[in-house]
C-alpha cells in the first residue's frame, strides 16, 4: 500500500495543488469582496453572483456561447461523422485520406488563427479567391453579423480532423456482418446507415458529442487572437468574457462567479463524459 | 472524398506555400489564379529572417517545456495508471474515477483559478509555472491503466511470488508491454503541449519567456509595428512540421490511443 500512494502520489499532489485548490479558493474568493487586491467584506454571500447576472457583458457572452456551441456542434459532428463513412468504405487510397486528415490535428491552434486571419482579411487570399468566381468581397471578422459563423468555420477546420479519429475507430468497432446481413435483406446504403450503423455507432457518437462540447464551451484562441470579443461583442465568448474581467477591467469580483461558473459547468459535463467511458467498458 | 480531404488541406498547403514568397505579395494577389499559392518567386528570406529574430529562443523554449512535460508527465501517468490497475489498494475505483475526472477537466477551465494561486506560489514567468500544472493528463492515465489491464495477471502474480517488488514488476514487465499505449500517451501530451495556448499565456508576462505560439500571435497583434507576414507563416510553418514529425510516422499508435479512450475501454 505504501508503495501504490508513493505511485500515486504526484498525480494526487498535482491534483489537489491544481485543480482543488484553484476551484476552492475561487469558490471562495467569489463570495468575498475584493478592493484593489485587498479583501474589504470575507462574507458577501451571493452579491457577486447578483452583480455579475446584472452585467450586460457577462449576459451577452453567454448568448454567444451558447449559440456558438449550439451551431459548432452539430456542424462539426455531422461533417466529422460523413468523412469517417467515406474513408470506411474502402475505397481506394482511403488510408491515405485518413492519414492526411490528421494533419490539422498537428496544426497549433494559434498557428490555425493566424492562417485563416490571414487568408480572411479584406484584402487576402479568400476574397481574391471569391472575386475570381464573382462573389464580391466580404468582411468576414469585421462584420458583426459574419463573425460568429466565420469562428464556426474556422472551429470547424480546427476540430473536425481529430473528431474523425474516432468516429472511424467507432466505425472500425461494428462488426462487418450486420451491415451484410441489411444488405442480403436488400436494405439500400441509406436504411442501413440509419437503422444499422447509426444505432450501433451510438457510443462513439455520444461520446464526441461531450467531448465537442466541452472543447468547444471553452473556445478561446480564435477569439482573442482574430476578434477580441468584437465587432460588438458579437463573438464574445464566455472565456473570453472572463479573462477579459480579470485582466482587461481587472474587476475580480465579477469574474470570480463567471470563473466558477466555467469550471462547474465544465466538471458536470466531463462527469457525464467519464460515465459513459465506465459504461463502455463494463 | 478527395474533394473532402482537398478542401481541409488547402489551408495548410496555402501556409506552406506562401511562407517562400516575398511578404510584399501575399495579401495583394486578387483573383482567381494559380498564383494564389505558387509564388511566382521561391525565397527562404522567411525562414532567414525568422532565424534571426526571438523567435527561435521561443522555439527552443517551447521544445523545452513539451519534451520535459511529455517526459515527466509519460512517468507520473504510467505509474498512477499501474497502482490504479494492479496493486490492490482500498476505493481504488473511486479514486481512478476522481483522478480521471479531475485530470479530464481541460487545463483552460480551470487556468484563471489556477493564475490567483500561481502569483502567490512565484510561478509566473518560471519554466515550473509552463510545466507542473500541466503534465498529467486524465485521459493519458486512463488508457495506460487500460492497456495495464489488458496485461494477464498471472504475470505479476509469478514476479510476486518470486519476490520481485511492485517497482520491479512495473518496469520490467508492465513497461515493455505497455509500449503502444505509452507512445501513444506520449503523443497525445506532446501535442497538447505543444498547441497549448492560454495557460502559457496567462503564467508568462515577460516576452522574453514566451513559448512560441504565443510569441506569434503577440507578434500578429502588434499595433506597433507592421505585421511581416512572410514571417508569420515561416514560423507557423515551423510550427506545424514539428509534432507532424512525430504524428505522421507514429499515426498508428496515437489512433489507437485516442480512439481507445473512447470506444475500447
Amino acid at each position: 500500500l505504501a508503495i501504490a500512494i508513493a505511485m500515486l502520489a504526484p498525480a494526487i499532489v498535482a491534483l489537489a495543488l491544481f485543480k482543488l485548490a484553484p476551484l476552492a479558493s475561487a469558490l471562495l474568493g467569489s463570495v468575498q469582496h475584493t478592493r484593489f487586491n485587498v479583501v474589504t467584506d470575507s462574507f458577501v454571500g451571493l452579491a457577486n453572483y447578483a452583480t455579475a447576472f446584472a452585467s450586460p457583458d457577462f449576459l451577452n457572452s453567454l448568448g454567444v456561447t451558447l449559440l456558438f456551441t449550439l451551431v459548432v456542434n452539430p456542424v462539426q459532428i455531422a461533417i466529422a461523422l460523413g468523412l469517417a463513412v467515406l474513408f470506411t468504405r474502402g475505397l481506394r487510397g482511403s488510408g491515405l485520406a485518413r492519414t492526411l486528415m490528421i494533419l490539422p490535428v498537428a496544426v497549433p491552434g494559434a498557428v490555425a488563427c493566424l492562417i485563416w486571419g490571414l487568408a480572411l482579411r479584406p484584402d487576402g487570399s479568400v476574397n481574391a479567391l471569391l472575386a475570381g468566381i464573382g462573389v464580391g468581397s466580404q468582411p468576414f471578422l469585421t462584420d458583426a453579423s459574419q463573425a460568429l459563423p466565420t469562428l464556426v468555420l474556422i472551429a470547424s477546420w480546427i476540430g473536425i480532423g481529430y473528431w474523425t479519429v474516432f468516429l472511424v475507430a467507432g466505425l472500425y468497432e461494428i462488426p462487418v456482418q450486420y451491415e451484410e446481413a441489411a444488405s442480403v435483406d436488400g436494405a439500400g446504403f441509406r436504411q442501413t446507415f440509419w437503422h444499422v450503423t447509426l444505432p450501433l455507432l451510438r457510443r462513439t457518437l455520444l461520446f464526441v458529442l461531450v467531448a465537442d462540447t466541452v472543447a468547444n464551451f471553452l473556445l478561446f484562441t480564435p477569439v482573442q487572437v482574430l476578434t477580441k470579443g468584437g465587432p460588438n461583442g458579437s463573438t464574445d465568448v464566455l472565456m473570453y468574457e472572463i479573462y477579459r474581467q480579470s485582466y482587461v477591467l481587472i474587476d475580480p469580483n465579477t469574474a470570480l462567479p463567471e470563473i466558477v461558473l466555467l469550471m462547474v459547468v465544465t466538471i458536470l459535463v466531463v462527469a457525464v463524459e467519464f460515465r459513459l467511458l465506465s459504461r463502455a467498458g463494463s | 472524398m478527395w474533394l473532402a480531404v482537398g478542401v481541409f488541406m488547402v489551408p495548410i498547403a496555402w501556409m506552406v506555400l506562401n511562407s517562400f514568397r516575398q511578404t510584399h505579395e501575399i495579401v495583394t494577389v486578387s483573383g482567381l489564379s494559380p498564383d494564389l499559392f505558387i509564388p511566382s518567386a521561391v525565397t527562404l528570406d522567411n525562414y532567414a529572417n525568422l532565424l534571426n529574430s526571438d523567435f527561435v529562443g521561443a522555439l527552443f523554449r517551447s521544445l523545452l517545456v513539451a519534451g520535459v512535460a511529455t517526459a515527466a508527465g509519460l512517468a507520473f501517468c504510467s505509474l498512477a495508471g499501474f497502482a490504479l490497475a494492479v496493486i490492490p489498494i482500498p476505493y481504488r475505483e473511486a479514486l481512478f474515477a476522481l483522478v480521471v475526472i479531475s485530470f479530464a477537466v481541460p487545463t483552460d477551465a480551470t487556468a484563471f483559478a489556477l493564475l490567483r494561486l500561481a502569483r502567490g506560489w512565484g510561478l509566473i514567468d518560471t519554466y515550473a509555472g509552463l510545466i507542473l500544472p500541466v503534465m498529467i493528463d486524465g485521459l493519458v492515465i486512463f488508457l495506460l491503466r487500460q492497456s495495464f489491464l489488458g496485461i494477464p495477471h498471472e504475470l505479476s502474480d509469478a514476479a510476486r511470488v518470486d519476490g520481485a517488488s511492485w517497482w520491479r514488476v512495473f518496469l520490467r514487465i508492465y513497461m515493455p508491454l505497455a509500449v503502444p499505449a505509452l507512445v501513444g500517451g506520449a503523443l497525445i501530451l506532446f501535442i497538447t503541449q505543444w498547441s497549448a495556448y492560454l495557460w502559457p499565456l496567462l503564467v508568462v508576462n515577460d516576452p522574453q519567456m514566451y513559448l512560441a505560439p504565443i510569441a506569434l500571435t503577440q507578434a500578429y497583434q502588434s499595433q506597433f509595428r507592421t505585421i511581416d507576414y512572410g514571417l508569420m507563416l515561416a514560423g507557423s510553418t515551423i510550427l506545424t512540421v514539428v509534432p507532424a514529425l512525430f504524428l505522421l510516422p507514429l499515426q498508428r499508435y496515437y489512433v489507437q490511443s485516442v480512439a481507445g479512450t473512447a470506444i475500447k475501454a
